[in-house]
C-alpha cells in the first residue's frame, strides 16, 4: 500500500539518528556549494565511502542533503559576491548580486531561501502524487528533444540581450565557439586541442567562474568600499521584505519550480540549463523585462525557485532507471547501488523500495525547511560581506576560485581559462556585451550540436523529425519547435498585429 | 625518525643545488613520508584512479573494492576519477605518477587497447604502466526495447532480431561512441553476422546507449552485462545477446549466446579490470596491493555484491593481469586486418557513415 | 579605457591615425574584437582539418563570430561595409555550394543561401546597408518606431541606452567621461572606476598568481599571491598578516581535504614539503632541545 508506505517513511525520517544526519548533510552541502567551483558532485563523492558504516535510508538521506544544500549555498556565493557557487545557481547572479550592490543582499538571501524552500516543497509534493506521469515524460524525452530545448535555451538570447542585437549575438556565438575545443561528438577528432589538457574541451565552470567572479573582483579592485554601495543598514527588515516578496510571486514561484523539475528531469541537458530557462521566462513574461539584470527580484525568485526543483526532477531518471542525469545523480546511484538498492520501477513500488524513496523525498522536503530556517536565521551575519571592504573580499574570492577550479580536475588549462574568460568577461561587461547570451552559449553548444548529429542519425538525416510527429511519433518534438518559433517570432508577431489594430 | 628529519633537512638544505629532476624525486619522496622502506609500505593513503566518471561500471567495482582493501592494507584508498578521451586522459595521468605504489589504476583492456589504437596515442604504450591484477570481467550484450520486440511479434534471441531488422519491423541500432570498440563492433555485426540495422546511432558513451533503448529511441543497442540488469529491472528492455564468450545464463537464463552464430567477438566484446600502477614500480609494492584485491576479491561482501548486481568477479594475478594487455594492441590489430581489412579500413568506415549523413 | 591614461605618449601617436581608421576613439572594446575577430578566423581556418561532420558547427560558429566581430569593428563605415562583406559572404557561400555539389551532391543548403545573400546585396545594397547598420549599432528595436507599448521588451532602453554603443558617444566618452556611459546603460552592470589601475594589477597579480602555481604549486602560491595583493593596497600590517594566513588555512585546508594534488607545481614537478610536515619538523626539534638540554 502506497499509504503504508508513506507512513513508514515518516516513521523512519522521524527519528533523532536521521535528522542529524539530514542536518549534517545540508550544512556540509551549503559549505561545498558555498566554494565556487566544487559543486554537490565532489562534496557528495568524498561523502559517499563515509557512509558504508550507515544504514541505506540514513546514508541517502545524507547524500540527498548534501545534494540540496549545495543548491542554496551555490546561491549564497551568488549573490553576495558574483560568484557561481555551482553552476546551477549562476542565474542567481544576475539580479541577485546587483540587490547586493544595492544593499539589498539580505532581502535577496531572503528571498533565496523562500524561494527554494516554497519551490522544494512544492516540487517533492508534486513528485510523491505524479511521478508516474514524470517517469513517462522522462521516456518520451529523447535525442530530438534534448537538441531542441537547448535551441529553446539559445533562443533566449533574443530575450536576455539588452542594446544591440548584433552584440548579443556575438556573445552568444563567441559562447557557443567555446564548445567546440575539444573531441568531437561524431568523430575521433580532437577540435582545436593540440594538447591533452583541452581534449575535453573547455571547463564550462571555469568559464562561469572567469566571466563572473574574477570580471567582478577586476572591477571592484577599480572601487573604493564594499560591495554594497549605498549607505544602507542590513537589519532583518530587508528578510521580511525578502519573505514578502516571495510570497507575493506565487506565479513566478509556481512556474519556475515547474520548469525546473520537467527540465531538470531531462537527463544530460536538465540540471544546468533550467535555471536559465526559469530566469528567461521570469523576463519574457514580465511586463518591465529591462528591470531585470540590475536586482529585480523576480529574477532571484525565477532562478531560486528553480535550481530546487531541479534537485527533485534530476531523482526521477536517477531513481526510476538508473540514468544519471548529471554528475550529481551519478553518485547518487553510486550510493544506492552501494547500499544494495537497484535503481527501477521497485523504487516505486510499493512490495518494494517505495518506503526508501519516499523517505528520501520527504528528506529533502524537510532539508528545504532546514535551509529555509538556516537560510533566515544567516541572512544578516552574511549581508554585511557586502559592507566589509573590497580590499578583504577580492584576494580571497580569488583565491577561493582558483582553488575551487584547481583542485577539481588538477587541469593547468582550467587556471588558464578563469583568467582568460575573467579578463574578456570584464571588458564584455564594460562595453555591454551580454555575459549572460555569452554563458548559454558556453553551456549549451555540446548539447545542442551532439544531440543534432544523433537526432540526424536517427532520421536519416530529415529535420523532418523534429516537426513531424505522424512520421516520426515525436509529439513533444513539435510542441519545443513551435515553442521556439514562438519565443523567436512572437514579438514580432505581436507588433505587427498591435499596429495593425491602431490603424 | 631522526634520518628522516635529516634528509628534510638536507633537502632544504640543497634546494637551490639540486635540478629540477632531483628536486622532484626528493620533494615526492619526502613530502609524502614514505620513504623506500618496503616493509613499510602502504605508510599513507592511497590514491585509486578510475579513468571514468563516477557511477560508471568500473568506478562501481573500484567503490565496491575499496573499502574492503582498507583493512588488508590499514590504509584509506581514496578514489580519483579523471574520465576524458575514453579513459586515455587518466591513463595518460598514471602513466606520468610517481612510481611509489601510492598511486595506482584501473584500465579495462582489450578496449583500453583498441581505443589507444584507434586515436593514436603516441605518447605513451599500454605495456608501459606495470600489472598489478585483475579483479573483474564485464563485457557487451545486446539489449532490445520491449514494446519494439513486441510490435515485431517478439524478439528473443539473434535470429529474430536480425529478422526484424530484415523485414524493417524496427529500427536503429544504438551504440556507445563514434569510433569506439563498440562501433567496430556494430560494423562486424552487420559484415559478418549479418545483422542488417536501418541506422546505427552512436550515443555518448553506456548510459546514454541504455537510455535510448529503454525510451525506445533504437530499438535495440549495446549494453554491458551490469547494465543490461539495469535495463532489465526498469522494465522497459530485455537482454537478448550475449557477446562474450563468459557465460551469462546464471543471469539471463535465456540469453543467446553469439558464438552460435559466427566466430568469438571475446576479443573486442569482453573487458578486464586490471589494476595497473606508473611505470617502473617496484614489483614489492605491487604484491601488497596484489593481495590486497585478492581478498577483496574473496570477501563474502563481494560475493554478495557479485550475486546480486550481476557483476562477474574474478580474481587474476600480476601475471594473469598482464596476459590481459601485453600484446593486446598486436592481437586487435591482427583481428581488425581479418574481419574488416585493418584500422585504416576501420578509420574509412567511421568517416563514410558521418558522410552518409551530409 | 583604463589603460589609455597608462600609456604614454607614444601610444597616443599610434592612437591618433588608428582614431582616423577606425572613425572612433579606439579603447579596449576594439581589442576585444580584434581578439574574437582573429580567434573567430584562426578557428575557421583550423576547422578544415577536421572529418567533414566534426567541421560544420566550428565553422558555422567561428564564420559568425568572426564576421559579427568585423562589422561591430566597422560600425562606422556599414553603409559601404556591409555589402562589401554580404557579397564576399554570398561569394564564398556560392563557390563553396558549388564545389561541394560537384564532389558529392550536398552543399545546397550553402548554395542557396550564397545566391540569396548575393541577390539580395546586390538588388538591395542601399538597404542591405541600412540594415545591418540598424543591427549591429542600434539598441533592438524589434519593429522600430514604438515606444510606449512595454510588452515589446527591449523597447524602453531606447531612451536610456543607444549612446553606449553609438559611434560618436564612445568618442565622446572614451577616455575621461566614463561616468557619462554608466547612466547610459542602466539596465546592465555599471562600472564605476575610481581607479583605473585597479584591475589592470588585479589582473596581473591573477597571472602571477598562475604562474607560481604552476612552478611551487598552489598551496604556497596562494599566500604568496595574498601577501602580493596586501602589499598593493597597502593594507595595515597586522591586516595584512591575519588575511594571509587566513588564505594559507583556506588553501592547506583544500590540500588536506580535497585535492592533495594542489601542492605541485605543474610546470616543474615541485612539490614543496607539506607545512604539517614543515611543522612535525619543528615539533620534533622542539624534542631534540628538550633532550638536548635533558643531557646537558
Amino acid at each position: 500500500m502506497t499509504v503504508e508506505s508513506f507512513v513508514g517513511a515518516i516513521e523512519a525520517l522521524l527519528t533523532v539518528e536521521t535528522m542529524i544526519w539530514l542536518l549534517a548533510g545540508v550544512i556540509i552541502g551549503i559549505i561545498v556549494g558555498g566554494l565556487p567551483g566544487l559543486g554537490p558532485p565532489l562534496g557528495m563523492a568524498i561523502i559517499l565511502p563515509l557512509t558504508l558504516p550507515l544504514d541505506a535510508a540514513n546514508a541517502i538521506i545524507l547524500l540527498v542533503g548534501v545534494y540540496s544544500g549545495s543548491m542554496y549555498g551555490g546561491s549564497i556565493a551568488a549573490i553576495l559576491i558574483n560568484t557561481p557557487g555551482v553552476s546551477s545557481s549562476a542565474a542567481t547572479m544576475f539580479d541577485g548580486y546587483p540587490m547586493s550592490q544595492q544593499g539589498r543582499a539580505a532581502t535577496a538571501l531572503a528571498i533565496s531561501a523562500t524561494a527554494s524552500a516554497f519551490a522544494g516543497l512544492f516540487t517533492i509534493a508534486a513528485l510523491i502524487l505524479f511521478s508516474p506521469a514524470l517517469i513517462e515524460m522522462v521516456l518520451a524525452v529523447g535525442t530530438p528533444e534534448r537538441f531542441l530545448v537547448a535551441i529553446l535555451g539559445l533562443a533566449m538570447i533574443t530575450v536576455v540581450t539588452r542594446g544591440s542585437l548584433a552584440k548579443g549575438l556575438l556573445a552568444g556565438v563567441a559562447g557557443l565557439l567555446v564548445t567546440t575545443v575539444g573531441i568531437a561528438p561524431m568523430s575521433l577528432d580532437q577540435r582545436y586541442s593540440e594538447t591533452m589538457y583541452l581534449y575535453d574541451g573547455i571547463d564550462f565552470v571555469a568559464v562561469l567562474i572567469g566571466l563572473f567572479a574574477i570580471a567582478e573582483m577586476m572591477k571592484l579592485a577599480g572601487q573604493e568600499g564594499g560591495i554594497a554601495k549605498d549607505e544602507v543598514t542590513i537589519d532583518r527588515a530587508g528578510i521580511t521584505e525578502g519573505v514578502r516578496s516571495t510570497i507575493n510571486h506565487p506565479i513566478t514561484v509556481f512556474k519556475s519550480a515547474n520548469i525546473g523539475m520537467i527540465v531538470g528531469a531531462i537527463p544530460g541537458a536538465g540540471a544546468t540549463v533550467s535555471n536559465f530557462v526559469a530566469y528567461s521566462e521570469a523576463v519574457r513574461s514580465s511586463s518591465d523585462p529591462d528591470s531585470f539584470g540590475s536586482g529585480n527580484e523576480i529574477g532571484v525568485i525565477a532562478s531560486e525557485a528553480s535550481n530546487n526543483g531541479t534537485v527533485a526532477g534530476s531523482l526521477v531518471p536517477a531513481i526510476s532507471f538508473g540514468i544519471p542525469g548529471s554528475s550529481s545523480t551519478a553518485v547518487l546511484i553510486g550510493g544506492l547501488l552501494m547500499h544494495d538498492l537497484r535503481p527501477g520501477p521497485s523504487m516505486f513500488d510499493p512490495s518494494g523500495e517505495l518506503t526508501l524513496t519516499y523517505t528520501m523525498l520527504l528528506a529533502l522536503l524537510v532539508g528545504n525547511v532546514v535551509i529555509l530556517l538556516f537560510g533566515l536565521s544567516m541572512v544578516t551575519q552574511l549581508g554585511y560581506l557586502t559592507k566589509i571592504d573590497t580590499d578583504y573580499i577580492i584576494p580571497m574570492v580569488i583565491v577561493l576560485s582558483f582553488l575551487g577550479t584547481y583542485a577539481l580536475r588538477i587541469n593547468p588549462i582550467d587556471i588558464l581559462t578563469v583568467i582568460v574568460f575573467g579578463i574578456i568577461g570584464f571588458y564584455m561587461v564594460r562595453y555591454n556585451y551580454s555575459v549572460i547570451a555569452f554563458v548559454l552559449g558556453v553551456v549549451l553548444g555540446d548539447i545542442a550540436e551532439e544531440n543534432l548529429y544523433t537526432a540526424l542519425q536517427l532520421s536519416d538525416g530529415s529535420f523532418m523529425i523534429f516537426v513531424n510527429p505522424l512520421e516520426y511519433g515525436r509529439w513533444l518534438s513539435l510542441i519545443l519547435s513551435v515553442l521556439i518559433v514562438l519565443l523567436i517570432f512572437g514579438p514580432y508577431v505581436k507588433q505587427w498585429w498591435e499596429r495593425r489594430q491602431a490603424v | 625518525m631522526f634520518s628522516v628529519i635529516m634528509d628534510r633537512r638536507t633537502f632544504v638544505q640543497t634546494t637551490g643545488a639540486v635540478g629540477a629532476v632531483g628536486l622532484t624525486g626528493l620533494a615526492g619522496c619526502l613530502g609524502d613520508d614514505n620513504g623506500d622502506n618496503g616493509d613499510d609500505f602502504p605508510s599513507e593513503s592511497l590514491t585509486w584512479m578510475i579513468p571514468w566518471g563516477e557511477g560508471g561500471g568500473t568506478d562501481t567495482y573500484a567503490r565496491q573494492m575499496a573499502p574492503l582493501m582498507e583493512d588488508p592494507l590499514d590504509q584509506s584508498i581514496e578514489i580519483d576519477n579523471r574520465e576524458g578521451a575514453g579513459s586515455m586522459l587518466g591513463s595518460e595521468w598514471l602513466v606520468q605518477q610517481d612510481p611509489d605504489g601510492y598511486t595506482f589504476g584501473t584500465v579495462n583492456p582489450p578496449g583500453w587497447s583498441f581505443t589507444w589504437r584507434a586515436q593514436d596515442v603516441d605518447a605513451w604504450e599500454p605495456e608501459d604502466l606495470e600489472p598489478i591484477a585483475y579483479s573483474g570481467v564485464f563485457g557487451y550484450t545486446l539489449i532490445v526495447n520491449d514494446d519494439a520486440a513486441e510490435d515485431a511479434g517478439g524478439i528473443d534471441d539473434f535470429e529474430s532480431l536480425r529478422d526484424a531488422y530484415a523485414d524493417d519491423e524496427i529500427s536503429g541500432f544504438g551504440y556507445q561512441g563514434a569510433g569506439s570498440d563498440s562501433h567496430l563492433t556494430t560494423l562486424l555485426l552487420r559484415e559478418e553476422y549479418d545483422l542488417d540495422y536501418d541506422s546505427a546511432v552512436p550515443y555518448d558513451g553506456g548510459g546514454p546507449t541504455m537510455e535510448a533503448v529503454i525510451g525506445g529511441e533504437v530499438a535495440a543497442g549495446f549494453a554491458t552485462n551490469t547494465s543490461a540488469v539495469a535495463a532489465e529491472e526498469s522494465g522497459e528492455a530485455t537482454a537478448i545477446v550475449n557477446l562474450m564468450d563468459i557465460d551469462l545464463d546464471h543471469v539471463f537464463p535465456d540469453i543467446d549466446p553469439i558464438t552460435d552464430y559466427g566466430d568469438s567477438l571475446a576479443w573486442i566484446t569482453e573487458f578486464y579490470q586490471v589494476q595497473v600502477a606508473p611505470p617502473e614500480t617496484p614489483e614489492e609494492e605491487r604484491e601488497v596491493l596484489m593481495d590486497a584485491i585478492q581478498e577483496a576479491t574473496e570477501h563474502e561482501e563481494t560475493q554478495e555484491w557479485e550475486e546480486e548486481t550481476g557483476n562477474i568477479v574474478e580474481f587474476g594475478d600480476m601475471d594473469d593481469a598482464a596476459d590481459q594487455y601485453v600484446g593486446s594492441v598486436e592481437e586487435i590489430e591482427s583481428q581488425v586486418d581479418e574481419s574488416i581489412g585493418g584500422f585504416d579500413e576501420f578509420q574509412r568506415l567511421v568517416e563514410e557513415e558521418e558522410d552518409e549523413e551530409e | 579605457m583604463e589603460q589609455d591614461d597608462t600609456v604614454g605618449s607614444i601610444a597616443d601617436r599610434v592612437r591618433a591615425p588608428l582614431e582616423t581608421v577606425l572613425g572612433e576613439r579606439p579603447t579596449m572594446e576594439h581589442v576585444l574584437l580584434l581578439l574574437f575577430l582573429v580567434v573567430g578566423v584562426y578557428m575557421y581556418q583550423g576547422a578544415s582539418e577536421f572529418a567533414p561532420d566534426a567541421q560544420t558547427f566550428p565553422r558555422l560558429m567561428a564564420g559568425g563570430t568572426a564576421v559579427l566581430a568585423f562589422l561591430l569593428l566597422a560600425r562606422n563605415y556599414l553603409t559601404v561595409v556591409a555589402p562589401l562583406v554580404g557579397a564576399g559572404l554570398g561569394a564564398y557561400l556560392t563557390y563553396d555550394g558549388v564545389t561541394t555539389f560537384l564532389a558529392d551532391g550536398g552543399g545546397l543548403v550553402s548554395l542557396v543561401a550564397g545566391v540569396g545573400l548575393l541577390v539580395a546585396v546586390v538588388g538591395f545594397r542601399e538597404r542591405f546597408g541600412e540594415g545591418v547598420e540598424s543591427f549591429v549599432a542600434e539598441p533592438i528595436q524589434v519593429m522600430g518606431d514604438t515606444d510606449t507599448t512595454d510588452a515589446i521588451p527591449e523597447s524602453e532602453t531606447e531612451h536610456e541606452e543607444p549612446p553606449a554603443d553609438e559611434a560618436d558617444s564612445e568618442t565622446a566618452d572614451a577616455d575621461r567621461a566614463s561616468s557619462g556611459e554608466e547612466s547610459d546603460s542602466a539596465a546592465m552592470y555599471v562600472y564605476e572606476i575610481d581607479d583605473p589601475k585597479g584591475p589592470v594589477v588585479t589582473g596581473a597579480l591573477c597571472v602571477g598568481y598562475m604562474l607560481l602555481t604552476f612552478t611551487i604549486g598552489m598551496l604556497y602560491a596562494t599566500p604568496i599571491f595574498v601577501i602580493a595583493w596586501t602589499l598593493w593596497v597597502r593594507m595595515d600590517v597586522p591586516k595584512a598578516v591575519a588575511l594571509t594566513v587566513l588564505s594559507f588555512v583556506t588553501a592547506y585546508l583544500f590540500y588536506d581535504l580535497i585535492q592533495d594534488d594542489i601542492a605541485e607545481g605543474w610546470l616543474t614537478g615541485w612539490e614543496l614539503p607539506a607545512p604539517d610536515d614543515l611543522l612535525g619538523l619543528w615539533i620534533h626539534a622542539g624534542d631534540l632541545l628538550q633532550w638536548g638540554v635533558v643531557i646537558g
